[in-house]
């Protein structure tokens, strides 16, 4: 039968490419193609980081590093999609911060432990914002009135219900002794419908990083109160800290890190660590974090490691206090 | 005006008009091709663009999605498969006409009235962006909760001649929108331990599913001759379109406006206002009796809404750097990219970019009229293709078009799975256009309704006490209630009417 | 296939019920009446409603419609084939491109397919149609686009 003659012949010919391709000696990283996992979608803050990263790595390394996007599941899908990754070096992602709150709720079982770390590209500290038509403008008079209202007066929003902001904006009500079920959370599908919805008079604040607030701030829509970062920032020298608004201890921000699935070899990380840290020191890089109002910040592979870990377990405490945690 | 000449003459240079040459081409091909969307365009296009100089980056998506959602018509005229969500309200309807023959009128009054809409949407945006992204920004979750539901209320005038089918239909769509992490507890639903379903079930593989591989299947099980589609006079696109649009003006304006206003409003975009208008033009006619048996009426609505819609969709994206829809979402990474932050500051601080994107939407709206001339006319050359050879085709582009969306054969999965589900469902008289207005709005729906709750503390009368909400939440229910009511009377003339 | 009203009523009023199981354990919101079983229960409640009236439609009409009509395609053969086609080259390519790869997955698909619905005698065309069709798609989306697709046994020969 004719068929099974041409079936044949193709299989001969799939065979003898495999052949072909059998691993030839290894020869030194990288010797093909990179990936580099974006856990978010085409466009995003994160997306941008990670484009810029790979262009600025293909020169450093010499080979051609392409960007992924596996979107979904609150972050989920794309930190399992590195973590489980072959650690061989050809494929790196973007961790977020996200995987330091995604296990303490129950989605995954992955921590900071499952990834090989490269480094910390970049921190932005979380924020305190009202519509301007908010009687209260200040970061002081706000929480009088929550403490001085019933329960419920007030809403919050910013992220998913369990996000990142939603945690900053816990955390801040716990440091100045208010229980956050006071504050019922309005969950969003992220700052930007969030702060949309504020302005409509939907919620009365919103906790995400002020950075992300700018073109509003900007139209005169929205007042940044404070920022929950240690220090000032240079794209909003006039609002304060929280502890110089407050005096509340707490502190929040959103992290970026260049990492791989644990257990990558010695010899990658250490060509890595240097060329990652070149690119963090480019001018292009500065350009674009400048231009958005993202805040740089570089921690070295250890270091890294260690700033997750730590922040893991404070994340850990308040959603466990603030009832977020399973 | 000076601002506005040297927003042409940065328009106006032979790269980037090589640009938009090349990207019109580029959506013309990605709408044309089943299982690729002008999201997916949009999408493709960021690294590409990544390192262009902003106005020719900007200029590539604004012209390649324009092409995209026209493009979508033609599939869907011609196999029944839509080639962007954004036509497929009325895929039905189209591929009647062009199996009475009418392919080539279809064609011309869709590709005429989306160049009608897109400009009509460019000259609201030129014009009105701060006052219309000012009115949208009104709008908080009670409002789209009644949007969602208007959306829905137009599956009932889409439905078929068994309406609980049509119900059913649409709860399925709702349900697989339910599939993946809920938005307000953050628990996940029907994911049955899979990391892959957390991301929930994507609209497009979900679209593709149920349209393209439910007629490749149809197709191949076919045991009859193949439907033979009558040619026209070939090579004359554009007869008999201008009696049409000239009969239908009326319709032109209101599915621009309506196409436009949705579009603006952050989150609805193209997809939903043309289903709107779709509904509206019916629910308005004189002869809503010939919807769906080939009528040319509502084609000229929705494709006039769905090109205005992405004009639209531009305003809050650019005033406020608020998402019109998914493709705005990405241009809005790509603005920050290119360091034109959005917000009313770009119009201050950089005006000659920002106006060299309107000058781009009207020279991309302009330019469809040749592109698409020979995109209608190589695309029915389609017809003659043999279907044993053009099936296989489709489906692989298929397989390319859910894998590109989120680079895993995951989606390609649940393409074949709603497949399946599509051909049964359709095999038993369900109407497959439901389900996918459910599942386009299953999720602004739930999120609309769950964060309105949690707001209102739980008390319903909060859903009209904002007044555009009122309108809104009004307007919805009588239009509810309007079948009963009629069906009521009609049954008091006529004691036999059982529908 | 073709199922009476009344049968698929019943699927539904199971698969509502099967809904209102699954969304048994899911956790409230702080407080609140209601959460994330909500929305699918409303769904299931609409959907089962929907299945009553089916079923109501269907046992009228039994005497006309039966249970279940086989399509035309079901009693041939070669239509059968084809319908299990399809479904086998979509399934083969989850499976098996991310180990041959796109080029070697997709073109065995295509070729395949292509024979079984055009029959043997055209296979020097469907070589290449298989071929070019795969060949074009990876050169302009792998290529020009960057979307990903797969090497597979091919990676070392990646341009």
């Amino acid at each position: 039968m004719k068929r099974r003659a041409i079936l044949k012949s193709a299989a001969m010919a799939v065979a003898a490419f495999a052949a072909f391709g059998a691993p030839e000696a290894r020869a030194e990283w990288p010797e093909r193609p990179i990936t580099l996992i974006v856990p978010w979608g085409a466009g995003g803050g994160t997306d941008a980081v990670g484009r810029i990263f790979a262009n600025l790595l293909e020169q450093e390394l010499g080979t051609p590093v392409n960007v992924v996007n596996r979107t979904g599941g609150s972050g989920v899908v794309g930190h399992s999609a590195i973590a489980s990754a072959k650690p061989d070096g050809y494929t790196l992602g973007v961790v977020t911060v996200e995987i330091a709150m995604m296990h303490w709720v129950g989605l995954t079982d992955l921590s900071y432990e499952d990834y090989t770390v490269i480094g910390q590209v970049n921190f932005d500290a979380g924020g305190l914002m009202v519509s301007t038509d908010s009687p209260y403008q200040t970061a002081a008079d706000l929480i009088a009135a929550i403490k001085a209202e019933p329960d419920g007066t007030f809403k919050a929003s910013g992220t998913g219900q369990g996000g990142i902001w939603h945690l900053g904006g816990a955390g801040w009500l716990l440091s100045e002794g208010v229980d956050p079920a006071k504050v019922p959370w309005v969950p969003s599908e992220g700052s930007a419908p969030a702060l949309k919805d504020m302005v409509a008079g939907g919620v009365d604040y919103v906790t995400s990083s002020l950075a992300e607030g700018r073109a509003l701030i900007e139209a005169g829509k929205v007042t940044p109160l404070a920022n929950m970062g240690e220090e000032r920032l240079d794209i909003f020298p006039d609002v304060p800290t929280l502890k110089e608004a407050t005096g509340s201890d707490w502190t929040i921000g959103v992290w970026r890190v260049i990492g791989g699935p644990k257990g990558m070899p010695d010899e990658v990380v250490n060509k890595l660590v240097p060329a990652l840290e070149k690119a963090y020191n480019s001018p292009e890089y500065k350009e674009f974090m400048d231009g958005r109002g993202f805040g740089m910040q570089w921690r070295p592979s250890t270091e890294a490691y260690e700033f997750m870990k730590v922040n893991d377990e404070s994340f850990g405490e308040v959603m466990k206090k603030a009832g977020l945690a399973k | 005006m000076d601002i506005m000449l040297q927003a042409i003459g940065l328009v106006f240079d032979p790269q980037v008009l090589l640009v938009i040459l090349f990207s019109g081409a580029f959506g013309m091909f990605m709408g044309a091709i089943p299982g690729l969307s002008a999201t997916m365009a949009t999408a493709l296009l960021v690294p590409v663009t990544f390192f262009m100089p902003p106005v020719p980056a900007l200029a590539s998506i604004v012209t390649a999605t324009a092409m995209a959602i026209f493009a979508g018509d033609l599939p869907g005229a011609l196999l029944r498969i839509p080639g962007t969500p954004a036509s497929a309200a009325y895929t039905d309807e189209a591929y009647a006409m062009t199996r009475k023959g009418q392919a080539e009128l279809v064609l011309g009054v869709g590709l005429c009235s989306a160049v009608i809409g897109g400009l009509f949407g460019a000259l609201v945006l030129t014009f009105t962006a701060p006052a219309l992204a000012e009115f949208a920004l009104k709008f908080s979750s009670f409002e789209y909760f009644w949007l969602a539901c208007l959306g829905l209320t137009s599956a009932a005038f889409i439905s078929t001649d068994v309406p609980v089918k049509g119900v059913i239909s649409l709860m399925i769509g709702l349900l697989i929108a339910t599939v993946g992490i809920d938005p307000t507890a953050g628990h996940p639903r029907f994911t049955f331990g899979s990391v892959e379903l957390m991301g929930g079930v994507n609209f497009i593989p979900a679209m593709i599913g149920m349209f393209a591989v439910a007629e490749v299947l149809r197709s191949v099980t076919s045991t009859a001759e193949p439907v033979k589609v009558k040619f026209g006079h070939f090579g004359n696109v554009f007869r008999g379109v201008g009696g049409v649009l000239l009969r239908y003006k009326k319709n032109l304006l209101r599915g621009s406006v309506i196409g436009t206003l949705v579009g603006a409003l952050p989150g609805a975009g193209s997809d939903i206002a043309a289903w709107i208008s779709y509904a509206v033009s019916k629910k308005f006619s004189k002869e809503p009796e010939k919807f769906g048996t080939g009528h040319v009426e509502g084609i000229v609505d929705a494709g006039a809404s769905n090109n205005a819609g992405l004009g639209g969709t531009w305003v809050p994206a650019l005033v406020f750097g608020i998402p019109g829809d998914s493709i705005t979402a990405i241009v809005i990474g790509v603005l920050y990219v290119k360091g034109m932050n959005p917000g009313p500051t770009v119009f201050l601080e950089q005006p000659e970019l920002i106006y060299s994107v309107f000058v781009t939407f009207f020279l991309a709206n302009l330019f469809m009229i040749p592109l698409g001339y020979v995109a209608i006319k190589s695309s029915t050359q389609l017809l003659r293709v043999p279907r044993n050879v053009l099936m296989p085709i489709i489906l692989m582009f298929c397989i390319v078009g859910t894998f590109a969306i989120n680079n895993t054969v995951f989606g390609v999965g649940i393409m074949v799975v709603l497949g399946l589900v599509a051909y049964v469902m359709e095999e038993n008289g369900f109407p497959i256009a439901p389900a996918i207005l459910g599942l386009v709005l299953g999720g602004l729906l739930e999120r609309s309704f769950m964060t309105s709750m949690i707001k209102a503390d739980g008390n319903l009368l909060a859903f009209f006490e904002r007044p555009i909400a009122a309108v809104l939440g009004i307007i919805t229910v009588m239009i509810w209630f309007s079948p009963l009511v009629l069906r009521m009377r009609r049954k008091g003339a006529s004691p036999a009417g059982d529908v | 296939m073709k199922f009476n009203d009344a049968v698929s009523g019943v699927f539904f009023i199971l698969f509502a019920l099967l809904l209102f199981y699954l969304t048994s354990d899911y956790p409230g919101l702080y407080g609140q009446a209601y959460g994330p079983d909500l929305f699918p229960r409303l769904i299931a409640a609409l959907m089962g409603l929907s299945g009553v009236v089916l079923v109501f439609k269907g046992a009228r009409e039994w005497s006309v419609i039966p249970g279940v009509t086989m399509a035309d395609w079901m009693r041939s053969p070669r239509h059968v084939g084809n319908f299990f086609a399809v479904l086998l080259a979509l399934v083969l390519y989850i499976l098996l491109s991310d180990w041959l790869g796109f080029i070697i997955t997709g073109s065995a698909v295509l070729f395949g397919l292509m024979i079984r619905l055009r029959g043997p005698a055209y296979w020097k065309s469907s070589i290449l149609i298989a071929l070019l069709t795969v060949v074009v798609i990876q050169f302009f989306f792998g290529q020009m686009l960057r979307v990903p697709l797969p090497w597979g046994l091919l990676e070392n020969y990646a341009w």
